[in-house]
């Protein structure tokens, strides 16, 4: 009977950072039961999106075992201590930190909320309760030259080179954990009776055979969707940003800064994303087209080039690039499973494309199904969790825009008023009238936790009807005053020690980071 | 602030430096940076440890003088008391310094002999003189020389050292309760890997020197006790 049989080997089609991180995470725990090759195109360029990490990736470098210090070299990447969101609330000189470190006192579940809301004239949420926004603010890095490989001061993710990003990856998979590579065209999915995915068709390598299949093909999602015909379930009437313009540009000189947050600007009819690695800073603009053709976006985007002090690229170098924001109706169907941009893609304003990548591997490596009838399961139990994520990830995104006051153009009137999502309007009224706090969502593993809400609510300006400390609340005033005043303290100490970004990455170049 | 100038024998010739060993004039330290070529004169005096570099992150070796800061277990009120002392507190209140020069019309950067002025040991009244009276070199001053010139030496014996043990992974944190005391940031040889070390490996590390240095270090640790008995007799 088939369904006794056992799963024994993986093919992955598509590198690219989607292909080549599944590869890894799959191989670090599976490479000694099961055989895994990842197929990939001489012909297909990758695309190179996500060029933010979180902190998560962190803990998959280590577990994929790559050293953090050869990460940091090849890669050109630097330190991201969270992003900053430079006229979201309003058109003209507003902005507001997401750090990726949580809120003082928040792991021990004290509302810090409610008391900043009684000094919020003063300090804006995120310097309140968050000593990383004081280091952002002087383009700090968040560890010291002396701390071991992916430990710092405070929690941090990573910009990073996407097209070295796969190289690195690859040369890893293929030299260190057994990952074949199989340089070729797919041009036919051979199926069996019941559905099921037998082997895929190459140019020159004829049939790859496998137990399982990963379309890690992109946008084109070749196996799940061309093949199977699975739907993408379009978001653009939540979230109306479908094109982007992007460029990379210069330093302003060699030693210039190397800014340790994302900077995204909102613009009229979208935002710009701002990345520094040591040797560039990639800057984009994504926008809606139904408001804004790419002309125009190209201009905006060179006058925030230009206003940066920085050498704007000729218009017609500047790339364009057209997405359809949404998901799959599934990503699991038979004995494939997409992930990356097959499965899902939004405008990158949360830097969500590389951790749906990680998390998607991860859960794939934790739950392998050994045979084809726990595939059926393990294929369910997926898409339950990852269609929850994707929806979570998009209320998350459309409250950047609710929250705003913006009304200089249609767009952000629309992005405001219109198609917000049932989950998170009932979440807006919770918090009417209590803070953000464990258990307002509905699991332990969400992406974006009940701290990240509060920054994003807080910062964004969000004036709740009336919040209310119970008056036999165990907390005083004075611990609380003392938990402000810790990061304070913090902030002021890092200030202190702590290395610029700039300067972290030169020693880094020289002598490495050391593993213990 | 420290005032670093390039040592010439007619900006500095009346320059003398007090030699003995005492607290007001800078040993109140209680952790100074020591050379691989040491290690062998220093292991009978002083636990020896290695420790990250501030700036650089980079592995160094060190010699543990005290507990707290700027507490010197060895610096009593007849001086230091040990057989050895560190070349990084006997080439005090010199260092290395580099000069460009042009060499075949290229700039190349080579040492030379600074001083820092605002060191309390520098002074025109008493303590070894540095010139003779005909602008020589004095002896004191040759021997400030080929102290720098080892510790010069040492920087470059001392990263292989490092590479190698973190090649063989023989690094590891070491965890130091002194009293009420924690010590953080120290580490040592691992012995078990160092048990289980390669023939290859073992080969390897003797044929560079390198296995004399991690035993002198394994052996050093014995003077820590030494260290927490004499803070207990404070």
């Amino acid at each position: 009977m088939a369904h006794s049989k056992q799963i024994k080997s993986v093919l992955i089609v598509g590198g690219g950072s989607a292909g080549w991180l599944t590869a890894g995470i799959l191989a670090a725990t599976h490479r000694h039961e099961i055989e895994i090759t990842l197929v990939e195109s001489a012909n297909i360029a990758i695309i190179g999106v996500g060029e933010g990490t979180w902190p998560t990736m962190r803990q998959t470098l280590e577990k994929i075992g790559i050293a953090e210090g050869e990460f940091i070299q090849k890669c050109d990447a630097s330190f991201k201590q969270g992003s900053e969101f430079i006229n979201w609330g309003c058109a003209q000189s507003h902005s507001y930190y997401h750090p990726f470190s949580l809120p003082v006192g928040f792991e021990q579940g004290i509302d810090m909320v409610t008391p900043w809301l009684d000094v919020k004239d003063k300090v804006d949420f995120a310097h309140a309760v968050s000593a990383q926004a004081y280091w952002c603010d002087e383009n700090k890095a968040p560890r010291l030259p002396s701390d071991m490989q992916f430990a710092g001061k405070a929690n941090y993710g990573y910009h990073l080179n996407a097209d070295k990003f796969a190289k690195l990856l690859k040369e890893h998979c293929t030299e260190r954990l057994d990952v074949k590579l199989v340089v070729d065209d797919v041009c036919e999915v051979l199926a069996d009776s019941e559905g099921d995915i037998l082997a895929v068709k190459t140019t020159e390598h004829g049939q790859l055979v496998a137990d399982l299949f990963i379309d890690c093909t992109g946008s084109k999602s070749l196996l799940l969707g061309e093949h199977f015909g699975i739907p993408w379930l379009s978001q653009k009437h939540v979230l109306k940003n479908d094109s982007a313009v992007a460029a990379q540009v210069s330093h302003s000189e060699a030693h210039a800064n190397i800014a340790s947050c994302t900077k995204s600007t909102a613009q009229p009819f979208g935002w710009i994303w701002d990345i520094a690695l040591p040797t560039r800073r990639g800057i984009g603009y994504t926008f809606a087209c139904d408001y804004c053709d790419f002309e125009e976006a190209k201009q905006q985007l060179a006058n925030y080039i230009t206003e940066q002090g920085l050498a704007a690229p000729a218009l017609d170098s500047i790339r364009e690039i057209k997405f359809n924001p949404g998901f799959r109706e599934k990503f699991w169907h038979n004995n494939c499973v997409a992930i990356g941009m097959s499965a899902g893609f939004l405008e990158p304003l949360e830097a969500s494309a590389l951790v749906m990548i990680e998390l998607s591997a991860q859960y794939l490596s934790e739950n392998f199904p050994k045979t084809r009838c726990m595939m059926n399961v393990v294929a369910n139990r997926f898409n339950a969790k990852f269609s929850y994520r994707w929806q979570r990830i998009i209320d998350f995104l459309k409250l950047h825009y609710v929250l705003s006051n913006r009304e200089d153009t249609l767009y952000w009137q629309t992005m405001r008023a219109e198609h917000i999502p049932q989950s998170l309007q009932e979440l807006l009224l919770l918090w009417q009238y209590q803070p953000p706090k464990h258990g307002d969502l509905d699991y332990i593993d969400e992406v974006f936790s009940p701290a990240s809400y509060q920054y994003v609510l807080y910062g964004m300006g969000f004036s709740p009807a009336q919040y209310q400390r119970a008056s036999a609340n165990v907390i005083t005033q004075q611990e609380i005053n003392t938990l402000f005043k810790q990061v304070t303290q913090n902030a002021k100490r890092g200030l202190g020690t702590l290395p610029t970004n700039r300067d972290l990455l030169t020693n880094i170049a020289k002598f490495g980071i050391s593993t213990i | 602030m420290s005032q670093e100038q390039l040592l010439d024998n007619i900006t500095h010739k009346d320059i003398k430096i007090l030699t003995q060993r005492s607290a007001s004039l800078g040993d109140d330290v209680s952790i100074t940076r020591v050379f691989p070529s040491e290690f062998a004169q220093l292991q009978s005096d002083y636990p020896i440890f290695f420790k990250k570099n501030g700036q650089t992150g980079q592995f160094e070796a060190v010699v543990l003088l005290g507990f707290n800061e700027r507490e010197n277990l060895y610096l009593t009120d007849s001086g230091w008391r040990a057989d050895n002392i560190p070349l990084s507190i006997l080439r005090q209140p010199f260092l290395i310094g580099f000069v460009e020069k042009q060499q075949n019309g290229m700039p190349v950067s080579e040492p030379a002999v600074h001083i820092d002025m605002s060191h309390p040991r520098v002074n025109t009244q008493e303590g070894e003189a540095l010139f003779t009276s005909q602008g020589g070199m004095s002896e004191y001053l040759q021997n400030v020389n080929s102290i720098l010139l080892t510790i010069h030496n040492g920087h470059s014996q001392s990263q292989a050292f490092f590479t190698s043990l973190l090649k063989h992974e023989l690094l590891e944190s070491a965890l130091i309760n002194a009293g009420a005391d924690r010590l953080s940031g120290l580490y040592t040889i691992n012995e078990d890997t160092l048990s289980r070390l390669s023939d290859n490996a073992l080969f390897e590390l003797n044929k560079q020197g390198f296995l004399q240095h991690i035993y002198m270090v394994l052996a050093s640790l014995g003077q820590l006790r030494k260290l927490v008995r004499a803070k207990e007799q404070l």
